[in-house]
C-alpha cells in the first residue's frame, strides 16, 4: 500500500521506494508519538506528506521535472485556472501550514470528502473547508494578478 | 454506481474501512471492488516475492536508531519550548477563573425570549504574547499567525455554540467540535470554561467576529451555521446579527485584522 501510494504521488519507482524507506523510517522514529489505531489510515498519511516533501524538493530542482501532481490539484481546483497554475504553484503554497497541502491532495486528489479529510487530518469539517477555501480564493487571486 | 477511489480500495482490502466511509463502498460496484482488492493482493505478492523484505527491513532499523539518537539530543532544546508554551496555558487558566473581569462585548439580544436571567453570557478572547495571555478588548487589532484562546460564560444558559466568521466569509465552528453533533452536544459547563484548544488566526483581511449564541434548550447547529453562512454573505458582515430562531441569544467579540487581500497581490 505504501510503494503504491508513493508510485501514485511521485510516479518514478525507485524515488518511490526511496520514499517508502523514508516512511518506515519515520514510523520506527516516531512510534511513541503515533496513534496505531488505524495503521492503514496512519501509513497513507506519512507516506503523503514524505512525498510531498519530495515534491517541495524537486521544485527547488527544477531538473527534476514539474509537479505534475500539484498541477492535478491546480486543474482539478478550477479548469480555467490550468494556463497559470503551474507558476502560480510555488506561490500558492508558500505561506500555507504544511498540511494544507495535505488536505488539497485528499480532497481534490484522492476525492476524499470533506468529512473523510477531516477524520483523516485530526481537524474539524470546518477547518478543513475554510483551508480549502482559502486555497481557492488564493489561487483565483494569482490568476487574476498579472 | 460509483468507482472507488485508490484510497477507500486499500482500506477495503485491509478491512480498516473508516466509519464515515461506509456508505461510499455500499454504493460502488462489488465486483469492481472484489476485482482491485484482488488486483492489489496480486501486487503484493508480486512485491514481495521480487524484493523480499528481510534486507529492506535491517536498513530501516539502523536509520532509524540513528535518526533515535540525534532526536534525543535535540529533546533537550525542545523541552525548553514546551515548557514556554505550558506556561501560557496556565496563564490563561488563571484568567479563566469565574472572578476574572469580564471583557467589555459588543452585545446583541436579538429577540431572545425576553427573560433576562442574573448574569450575562458572555465570550472572553486572549491572544498567547510569549508566555503570557492578553486579554482582548473588542475591536483589538490582531495578526495572521496570532494564537488566540476563547473561554465563555453561559451567564446561566445551558446550551450555546462558538463560531467565528472572518473578512473573507469564512465560518468556523469552535464549539461543539463537529457539525454533525446533535444539538444535546451543544450543552454548556455552568462555569467559567476555556475551550480545550487555542485557535490560529490566518490572514483572512479585515475582521475576525466570534459569536457565541445561547438558549436554555439545545441548539440545532446547522440551522445556527445556516445563518453564519448567510450573514457571510451580507457586506455588513462585520457589524450586523445574525437572524436566528426565537430564544437564541447571540453575542459576538469582533478582532481587527490589516486587509491582508490588499498585501497578498503585491507577493
Amino acid at each position: 500500500m505504501v510503494l503504491r501510494r508513493c508510485r501514485k504521488l511521485l510516479g518514478d519507482d525507485q524515488t518511490a521506494r526511496d520514499a517508502m524507506h523514508d516512511v518506515f523510517v519515520q514510523v520506527l522514529t516516531r512510534a511513541d508519538e503515533l496513534d496505531d489505531r488505524a495503521p492503514s489510515s496512519l501509513l497513507f498519511r506519512i507516506a503523503t506528506n514524505v512525498c510531498l516533501n519530495r515534491i517541495r524538493s524537486r521544485k527547488r530542482r527544477p531538473e527534476d521535472g514539474d509537479p505534475s501532481l500539484l498541477v492535478e490539484i491546480a486543474e482539478a481546483t478550477d479548469p480555467a485556472a490550468r494556463s497559470a497554475a503551474r507558476a502560480a504553484l510555488d506561490t500558492l503554497f508558500r505561506h500555507e501550514p504544511d498540511d494544507t497541502a495535505l488536505i488539497a491532495i485528499l480532497h481534490l486528489h484522492d476525492e476524499m470528502t470533506l468529512e473523510e479529510v477531516a477524520a483523516e487530518v485530526g481537524m474539524s469539517v470546518s477547518g478543513v473547508r475554510k483551508r480549502l477555501y482559502k486555497l481557492r480564493t488564493k489561487l483565483h487571486s494569482l490568476e487574476v494578478s498579472p | 454506481m460509483t468507482s472507488l477511489p485508490d484510497w477507500l480500495v486499500e482500506r477495503a482490502a485491509l478491512d480498516e474501512l473508516p466509519a464515515g466511509s461506509r456508505a461510499r463502498l455500499d454504493a460502488a460496484d462489488p465486483r469492481e471492488l472484489a476485482d482491485r482488492i484482488a488486483a492489489l493482493r496480486d501486487d503484493n505478492a508480486r512485491e514481495l516475492a521480487a524484493y523480499p523484505p528481510g534486507p529492506a527491513v535491517a536498513q530501516i532499523r539502523a536509520e532509524a536508531g540513528k535518526q533515535r539518537t540525534a532526536r534525543s539530543r535535540r529533546m533537550r532544546a525542545v523541552v525548553l519550548g514546551v515548557a514556554t508554551s505550558a506556561a501560557a496555558v496556565l496563564v490563561v487558566a488563571h484568567f479563566a477563573r469565574p472572578h476574572a473581569a469580564p471583557v467589555a462585548m459588543h452585545v446583541d439580544d436579538g429577540d431572545g425570549d425576553g427573560v433576562r436571567v442574573k448574569g450575562r453570557a458572555r465570550l472572553t478572547a486572549f491572544r498567547q504574547v510569549g508566555d503570557q495571555a492578553e486579554q482582548l478588548a473588542p475591536d483589538a487589532l490582531c495578526q495572521a499567525g496570532d494564537v488566540i484562546q476563547l473561554r465563555y460564560n453561559a451567564g446561566g444558559k445551558r446550551y450555546g455554540m462558538i463560531a467565528s466568521l472572518d473578512g473573507a466569509g469564512v465560518v468556523t465552528l469552535h464549539y461543539p467540535a463537529t457539525e454533525d453533533a446533535p444539538p444535546e452536544a451543544t450543552k454548556l459547563a455552568p462555569q467559567t470554561t476555556a475551550l480545550p484548544s487555542s485557535y490560529a488566526l490566518d490572514d483572512a483581511p479585515r475582521f475576525e467576529r466570534f459569536f457565541f449564541l445561547t438558549a436554555n434548550e439545545p441548539i440545532d447547529l446547522q440551522q445556527s451555521l445556516q445563518a453564519l453562512h448567510a450573514l457571510a454573505q451580507h457586506s455588513d458582515s462585520a457589524d450586523a446579527a445574525l437572524e436566528l430562531p426565537p430564544g437564541v441569544r447571540q453575542w459576538s467579540l469582533r478582532l481587527r485584522k490589516p486587509d491582508t487581500r490588499h498585501e497578498d497581490r503585491h507577493d
